[in-house]
């Protein structure tokens, strides 16, 4: 791909301007809308975990604005068909009055895709988005339709409330890009929150990209170099997820099950890309890799008793693999 | 390769230098520190165990130890991907570590990050940010261990003067080594021997370099020194029949006239030149007339006769004689060949009782060499019986030799015979070398003492003032007593003691000390 530095520099300043924009309108967070941006940057999906109240929706919305990228919303609830989400065909009459099938979209059909509480939907409906969220196509009867361009979909869970609920699979955990765990907001941010959303005030969001811009942006964020050292690292850390490997750290030993599948390494590679030009520099760091690493590799390893016993948590599990990887 | 690449590498390889500066100060510093620590535990160590010279070896080791770390560091030049990260840690962000692996790229992205890259690299004030010098830890734990070191050199070691005698004896023990070493080069080169005596006296010398390096104490190497002399001397005598055989067929040859030649010969050539020799003898006899052949018929026959312990030579001989009693000089090659076998054989063994007799002489100079060199005083002994008559002190301690009557024994400091039976008899102390036979030392026996005999007394002027005093001694015939090795009779004295010290009234202590005393002169 032919690049010239006035396209890199502009990239640069394009995150910079939809990480400010989105920022004004979701109080807080700002961690979480960078991860969001980034996933966006980098063509993934994102599984937002949180109370309810936090903004998921919000945020989803206001990304939807900023890129100029159209937004639907499902709520997953457990009578939620697969057909509710990529659509069904429907007998419909001609101008002539003959009756023929007709594809009718679903919501599935839109660039931004937030599946709102999608542990609630049944596994049936759960899986309607498996193929959505990796090959972005659909496929009804014999027909399959790509879904326009960019896609990304933004799926939440509630912690709390598990009953009734069908926990995803783990090959559907995997396709999420990251998983983003979201915190009750500071009490300076709450103020602020409760200043903006109690009273007539309304933000003007301004549109700073559109889709064919970020998919440009996406090719040459693939461009960024990363160093070797950096690389190995990064490949490292996910071996290190294997407790079944030799050489595996003791953390890993004592309290994974199964560790994280190659998914994770592209995800933390293509991220960590992403993050570097955000960060303004040209080439990825080891601060890259391991900023990248808890949400990249959170959902994608599994605990096992010993651990949940002990209280350890995926995050600190990641921490620990952080620090036993030695750079080299 | 771009400017831009080429500009980054300058400036990268001399931040490698720095590093490699640092990294080979380092190494020594660690080198040095490692080096004391094992310094301070050794000098720990040499008060519990003897160890020579421990303040030297440790400063030996120490800048021993810390070239190693120099040579070591400075042949480890650091890898680019090391280097890179050295640098990023100072806050650049990985930007030299990819730098480095895109030099040869000229992508957009690779040109806009080397540029980056070389900027930051520009930015860094390198003098201040790694200068060249020691770790301060390791410079702190060096200061301490030389501190300690120091302090503990003038902490008196209970374990020095053992070292030193240590040392001595180690170095004593090289040295005989050494002369081992020459002496054994001697015997390889010494062509009148036989392959297989010189395996065989060099088989005693490797025995004596065993019993040397497990040699504790300069007692040891004097008892392998002698020991080892004595089975060589065993070894000559083996042979000293045929030396002698040797020696009476030149002299019986040497008599006569027309064989003198011969003689001449059989003591001049080699084993080699023999045989052509015989021949040019047996030409000359040929020419010779009846008297004269009867004449050396009869001294060879005589000398056949004298021959006791060498039959072959013995029979050799006397074919010899019978051949030319008959006067029949036609071919004598048969009687020939056989003597010059036999003869040939006392030639070799002469060689080799001479070889053995010259080498036990060496290992006694080594010996006396050791004495000398050690500068220790032995306590030798020497020993000897009068059989004679007369008067004298009987037993006493006295300067000069002994002189007297019976088998005297007495302290001596002065000169010793070199015979080993001396007359009069006692144990000498003296410094130097004292002539010892075997592995243990000889001492006297004495077999009778005190027999029946006549009575004598001993005169002397009376002054005016003193009282006398009148000694009656036995003037018995004393029989010469046996010199022996001392382990031969040590076992009965020590039952005479222990008998004795069981049926008197002494300390327990003393008792043990008594024993001890005895356990010690059986090692």
């Amino acid at each position: 791909m032919e690049l010239n530095e006035k396209q890199i520099q502009g990239l640069v300043e394009t995150i910079v301007n939809i990480e400010a924009e989105v920022g004004r309108a979701i109080i807080g967070q700002k961690e979480i809308v960078r991860q969001v941006l980034l996933a966006v940057l980098a063509g993934g999906n994102v599984l937002l975990e949180g109370v309810p109240g936090l903004g998921k929706t919000q945020l989803v919305k206001t990304l939807s604005k900023v890129m100029d990228l159209s937004f639907s919303r499902i709520q997953f609830t457990p009578d939620l068909m697969p057909a509710d989400v990529v659509g069904t065909n429907i007998i419909v009459k001609g101008q002539n009055g003959e009756t023929r099938f007709e594809f009718q979209k679903g919501p599935i059909f839109s660039n931004l895709v937030l599946a709102d509480e999608i542990n609630r939907a049944t596994p049936k409906t759960q899986s309607a988005l498996l193929e959505a969220m990796q090959e972005q196509t659909v496929t009804v009867g014999k027909s399959t339709y790509s879904l326009s361009q960019p896609f990304l979909v933004l799926a939440t869970q509630n912690p709390i409330e598990m009953e009734g609920t069908y926990p995803l699979p783990e090959a559907q955990m995997d396709r999420f890009l990251f998983k983003l765990n979201l915190q009750f907001p500071s009490f300076s941010e709450l103020k602020e929150i409760i200043d903006i959303t109690t009273s007539n005030m309304s933000i003007e969001l301004n549109k700073v990209v559109n889709g064919d811009q970020i998919l440009e942006m996406r090719k040459i964020i693939n461009e960024v170099p990363v160093a070797k050292a950096v690389q190995e690292y990064a490949l490292k850390l996910v071996m290190a997820t294997h407790s079944e490997i030799e050489g595996a750290p003791e953390a890993s030993k004592k309290y994974i099950r199964f560790g994280a599948s190659p998914r994770a390494a592209q995800a933390i590679i293509k991220t960590a890309r992403a993050r570097a030009l955000m960060e303004g520099r040209y080439n990825v760091s080891f601060d890259d890799v391991k900023y990248v690493a808890y949400p990249s590799l959170r959902h994608r390893f599994f605990l096992n008793f010993d651990a949940v016993a002990d209280g350890i948590t995926t995050d600190d599990l990641i921490r620990e693999l952080l620090e036993a990887v030695k750079i080299e | 390769m771009s400017k831009l690449d080429r500009e980054l590498l300058q400036l990268f390889r001399k931040v490698r230098d720095r590093i490699h500066s640092n990294l080979i100060l380092n190494y020594a510093i660690i080198g040095a520190a490692a080096a004391l620590v094992c310094s301070v535990l050794a000098v720990l160590l040499s008060r519990f165990i003897p160890i020579y010279a421990i303040y030297s070896k440790a400063a030996l080791g120490v800048l021993g130890i810390s070239l190693i770390a120099v040579i070591y560091g400075a042949f480890k030049t650091p890898g680019n991907r090391q280097v890179a990260l050295k640098v990023d840690s100072l806050g650049l962000q990985e930007r030299i570590l990819t730098a480095v692996d895109l030099i040869g790229e000229q992508s957009t992205f690779a040109t806009l990050e080397k540029q980056d890259a070389l900027q930051h690299l520009k930015a860094i004030n390198f003098k201040k940010a790694m200068p060249i010098r020691p770790n301060k830890k390791y410079m702190l734990l060096c200061a301490l261990l030389i501190s300690v070191l120091t302090v503990s050199a003038f902490v008196p070691n209970p374990m020095a003067e053992k070292a030193r005698e240590i040392n001595l004896l180690k170095q004593e023990i090289g040295k005989q080594q050494k002369k081992i070493a020459q002496v054994e080069k001697k015997i390889a080169k010494n062509a009148k021997l036989t392959e297989e005596q010189k395996k065989e006296a060099e088989a005693k010398l490797q025995e004596l370099k065993k019993e040397l390096k497990a040699a504790q104490n300069k007692k040891d190497i004097d008892k392998a020194l002698q020991k080892t002399e004595k089975k060589l001397e065993y070894l000559s005598e083996k042979y000293t029949d045929s030396k002698e055989n040797l020696e009476k067929l030149i002299n019986t040859l040497s008599q006569n006239q027309a064989t003198k030649q011969l003689a001449d010969m059989i003591k001049n050539s080699s084993e080699q030149q023999l045989k052509e020799n015989l021949k040019q003898f047996a030409e000359q006899l040929k020419k010779l007339d009846k008297e004269q052949l009867k004449q050396i018929s009869k001294d060879i026959s005589d000398l056949a006769n004298q021959i006791k312990n060498n039959p072959e030579l013995k029979q050799s001989l006397g074919e010899l004689a019978k051949k030319l009693a008959s006067g029949e000089m036609g071919d004598m090659s048969d009687e020939l060949d056989q003597l010059a076998d036999s003869m040939s054989e006392l030639m070799s063994d002469e060689n080799f009782s001479k070889a053995m007799e010259d080498l036990a002489k060496q290992l006694g100079e080594m010996q006396d060499g050791s004495k000398d060199g050690g500068g220790q005083q032995t306590a030798g002994q020497g020993n000897g019986n009068n059989p004679g008559t007369g008067q004298g002190q009987g037993k006493g301690q006295g300067q000069g030799k002994g002189q007297g009557g019976g088998a005297g024994s007495g302290t001596d400091m002065g000169q010793e015979n070199p015979t080993p039976i001396a007359p009069g008899g006692g144990i000498q102390k003296k410094d130097g070398s004292t002539k010892k036979i075997g592995e243990y030392e000889k001492i006297f026996t004495s077999k009778t003492l005190g027999g029946d005999g006549e009575q004598s007394n001993l005169k002397g002027q009376k002054n005016n003032s003193g009282s006398t005093d009148q000694v009656t001694t036995d003037k018995s015939q004393s029989i010469r007593g046996n010199s022996v090795p001392y382990d031969q009779v040590m076992g009965e004295y020590k039952q005479q003691a222990l008998d004795s010290i069981n049926s008197s009234d002494i300390p327990a202590g003393m008792k043990d000390l008594i024993k001890d005393y005895f356990s010690s002169l059986e090692d």
